[in-house]
């Protein structure tokens, strides 16, 4: 399979080894970054896994952040993303059997990697069981976003970046 | 502080466990429940899109599909919350208004407690604004 996959900078050296394992796996990996600790934003690589999957680029995508919570947000703002940030298998393979997700998301600074390659197998291996009740709830949920520029628009967020090298974010 | 709160049918019995902790804690609780997780989840995103309420919990059987639901919303950050980092954390940095738990992964006790540490925590502001304002942007 062809796997996308993104992180901010907290846990870049996780993204790595999750990468390492997907590929020794046998599947194809984008890593849309980060690719560093320098500080950056986790929506940038969030929506860039949320954008491969969604134009059929990669087959799914791997979100992983701090608690994995920002960057899933992320992805999962993107029309036609499922994302599911979890912390244990049973989660993971039903999020891939009742809700056909396509983004596999969790915690780096929360699980380890030892759990997090268990989840990766299992959520690759695992596969959508439709019924007409699944299908229908997967339909409300792809149309809750109108189109919209996110997918197509890579300047999206151009004008905080701008601020930020401003100043105008600061604690 | 009121806290909108909502299940669906698997999620009945920890939610009620969730409601009565949080009433003892002096908290006001709006209960949103209904039979088909979609709903009851829609119905938390407006009390917080609509009608002031600052946290809302929704409660199924793993917590995936309300997450799949509520953070497709514009001015929306939830957070599936299984452990205690990420129940306090997330509101912290991410300014998250509504966490997800799943009867089938957190047991009673801790469901109490996770649910307790997000609608107590407040958002830290400042350098992790930006990264709302880019989630705000995409939808």
């Amino acid at each position: 399979m062809k796997i996308a996959i993104g992180c901010d900078h907290i846990v870049t050296d996780i993204k790595i080894k999750a990468a390492e394992f997907l590929k020794k796996q046998g599947h194809e990996v984008i890593d849309v970054g980060t690719y560093d600790f320098i500080r950056t934003h986790y929506p940038i690589y969030g929506r860039k896994v949320g954008k491969l999957v969604a134009t059929g680029e990669a087959d799914l995508g791997v979100c992983i952040c701090g608690t994995g919570i920002g960057i899933n947000n992320a992805a999962q703002k993107v029309k036609g993303v499922r994302a599911a940030c979890v912390a244990d298998v049973q989660t993971a393979v039903a999020a891939k059997e009742n809700l056909n997700a396509n983004v596999i998301g969790c915690g780096g600074r929360v699980i380890g990697i030892g759990s997090i390659e268990y989840i990766l197998e299992a959520f690759l291996k695992a596969e959508y069981k439709p019924t007409p009740e699944k299908d229908a709830l997967i339909a409300k949920i792809d149309g809750l976003i109108d189109d919209n520029d996110c997918i197509e628009n890579d300047a999206l967020f151009d004008e905080y970046l701008k601020k930020w090298e401003e100043g105008y974010y600061h604690d | 502080m009121k806290v909108a709160l909502a299940a669906n049918g698997a999620g009945a019995k920890l939610k009620d466990s969730i409601k009565d902790y949080l009433l003892g804690k002096g908290y006001e609780i709006e209960d949103l429940s209904h039979e088909d997780i979609f709903i009851a989840t829609e119905n938390v995103v407006d009390a917080i899109l609509t009608k002031g309420i600052t946290r809302g919990i929704v409660v199924d059987d793993y917590g995936v599909a309300p997450f799949m639901i509520a953070a497709k919303h514009h001015g929306i950050v939830c957070a599936p919350t299984y452990e205690d980092y990420t129940s306090s954390m997330t509101r912290r940095h991410n300014s998250t208004q509504i966490i997800t738990l799943g009867a089938n992964v957190t047991a009673e006790k801790l469901s109490c407690e996770l649910a307790e540490n997000f609608v107590k925590t407040e958002y830290d502001g400042g350098r992790h604004q930006i990264r709302i304002d880019m989630l705000n942007r995409e939808v």
